[in-house]
């Protein structure tokens, strides 16, 4: 497990950065819960809405309008950002991962080891994957107390808990999608310089992709190329359940994107 | 045995030359110097034996085992100190010398203490804090920490100080004695005369020669001498090797028996004669300075 302790050492910096960050975001936004669930805040927000076009209302995710003074309904807004953001980690430390020791020459030290390139690659992508996973928990556990902190009266909590479990879920299979093309672009690319503008590409391409298929009806098909769109907030806690389609695309695109990753980084030569 | 063992190796990036058939062979137990301008092909072939690369054709073997196949195998008894050391900024020296261990499921003992003060490293300062030389001497001492069977160095002395560079040559010959084939990559002659047996010279992709670099076995003498009489033709007739001519001034290597130039010679009027052992630098300059070898 020596090059998953590298990889950990390198990524854990970061990552609690981005936790930390994040955790304060989504405390902060539900902080903001009280004020917006008054009843003239609650007018003002539905006359607002109201007044933008449908098709805004479609790329933002706000079609069906959502009554904010709910606390399940504002916090699937707010989270739909953090899903956004989570996609963006999950890509660039996915396209970071294998070329970075490339580009900055550390492969000539970690590959001059009884290392097998297979192992390389598992051990980095176990070690995301595990990274992520604890962002993603603390993440959780800063949402469900903010939620617990703020929970107007005569909502259960604990009947929340099945419905934020539901939109972690999906922040997982979203995230875990982008990280494995992240992987994918990883071992095809020859410096990390060029890896975090393709992730961030990769986020936003297809996350307009999605937006697209919600404005134009010849175009809905592009929902399937849009993961940040599998895991939609607010309708991941209407249904209670992820989209059976998008959990088989995602399955489906994280195997081959992680397959083509072995593929291709067994059988390139470094740049060294 | 055999340590290193290449056949017909060739790499080639596209419409780049890399190397072409390099026959390699260095025993076990070997020094081993490997000379050629940059961009000869030395740390390509280096990399193909490491496994960086994939070779176009031919085959590598260290230990007798296949440089694709056994990369993993090979390495558990095969170091490496690169040319140009970029380990990991944010790890101390003892920290790459541990990772090392581990990787080689070994543990920190009196020889990493040793070598630390062998080289004088600061073990607890990060890599990113070490100047050139001392990041140097970091891979040096992470190679040699796992007591590998073979360590192949890429430029070993670039960036050390004299005084480190006979620390370098000292604990070389001491782990060569004990067993330890050394392959190293160097652009300085003097170096490379010194520590190697023999040495393979690469230009332009291609191995053109290995020589023996034992003073017993070192064949040829350089002549310098002067004689207006004298001409290319008896001299080539004699089988000697032009270096250069300058007006009366010749300039030339002979690998024959002696008493054949100093018989030709003898037929004339020599003005000046000196007579020396052909170095390393004389063969390095007549290959890739006269042509030789293309």
């Amino acid at each position: 497990m020596n090059v998953f302790k590298l990889e950990f050492r390198n990524g854990r910096k970061s990552i609690l950065i981005w936790t930390l960050i994040m955790a304060v975001v989504v405390a902060v936004f539900m902080c903001v819960f009280p004020s917006m669930s008054g009843e003239g805040m609650s007018q003002l927000m539905d006359g607002a809405l109201s007044a933008m076009p449908q098709e805004m209302l479609e790329a933002f995710n706000l079609a069906d309008i959502p009554d904010f003074s709910q606390i399940d309904q504002y916090f699937a807004y707010v989270f739909q950002y953090v899903l956004l953001a989570s996609a963006i980690l999950a890509a660039v430390m996915g396209a970071t991962s294998l070329v970075r020791e490339e580009s900055e020459g550390t492969i000539e030290f970690l590959y001059a080891q009884p290392v097998t390139r297979t192992a390389i690659v598992t051990q980095k992508m176990f070690c995301n994957v595990l990274l992520f996973l604890l962002y993603a928990v603390v993440v959780a556990l800063a949402s469900v107390g903010s939620i617990y902190l703020f929970l107007p009266e005569g909502v259960d909590f604990m009947e929340m808990l099945p419905r934020v479990g539901v939109v972690f879920a999906g922040l997982l299979l979203t995230c875990f999608t982008f990280m494995a093309f992240g992987f994918f672009a990883s071992s095809l690319l020859r410096s990390h310089r060029t890896a975090t503008p393709l992730a961030l590409a990769a986020v936003f391409l297809t996350y307009f992709a999605g937006i697209a298929s919600k404005l134009v009806e010849r175009l809905s098909w592009l929902w399937y190329c849009s993961p940040v769109h599998y895991s939609t907030p607010a309708t991941l806690i209407a249904d209670g359940a992820i989209d059976i389609r998008a959990g088989i695309i995602a399955g489906c695109a994280i195997f081959l994107f992680v397959s083509l990753s072995y593929i291709w980084y067994l059988n390139k030569d470094f740049k060294v | 045995m055999r340590a290193i063992a290449t056949q017909n190796l060739t790499k080639t990036y596209g419409k780049h030359r890399g190397i072409s058939q390099v026959d390699l062979e260095v025993q076990e137990g070997e020094r081993y110097g490997f000379i050629g301008p940059n961009g000869a092909g030395k740390s390509t072939t280096i990399k193909l034996l490491l496994g960086f690369l994939f070779p176009t054709a031919g085959t590598a073997r260290i230990f007798g085992k296949d440089c694709v196949k056994s990369s993993d195998t090979i390495k558990r008894v095969t170091a490496y100190v690169p040319s140009e050391v970029r380990y990991y900024r944010n790890l101390t020296a003892r920290q790459i010398m541990k990772t090392a261990l581990n990787f080689h499921k070994m543990r920190w003992d009196s020889l990493a203490d040793e070598l630390i003060d062998q080289f004088a490293i600061e073990a607890d300062k990060k890599m990113e804090e070490f100047s050139l030389g001392n990041k140097k001497k970091v891979a040096i001492a992470a190679a040699l920490v796992t007591c590998p069977g073979l360590l192949i160095l890429d430029e070993p002395t670039s960036g050390l100080d004299p005084l480190m560079q006979k620390t370098l040559f000292d604990v070389l010959q001491k782990r060569n004695e004990t067993g330890m084939t050394v392959f190293m990559s160097s652009h300085n002659l003097a170096e490379v005369e010194q520590f190697c047996q023999k040495a393979a010279f690469i230009k332009e992709g291609k191995l053109i020669e290995v020589a023996k670099l034992s003073h017993q076995e070192r064949e040829g003498k350089i002549f310098s001498v002067a004689c207006p009489e004298l001409t290319r033709e008896a001299l080539e007739g004699c089988g000697a090797q032009i270096i250069s001519q300058e007006e009366s001034a010749w300039r030339f290597v002979y690998r024959g028996e002696m008493s054949g130039i100093l018989g030709l010679l003898s037929h004339y009027n020599i003005q000046d004669l000196t007579v020396r052992n052909i170095d390393l630098e004389d063969k390095f300059l007549s290959y890739y300075e006269s042509g030789e070898g293309k």
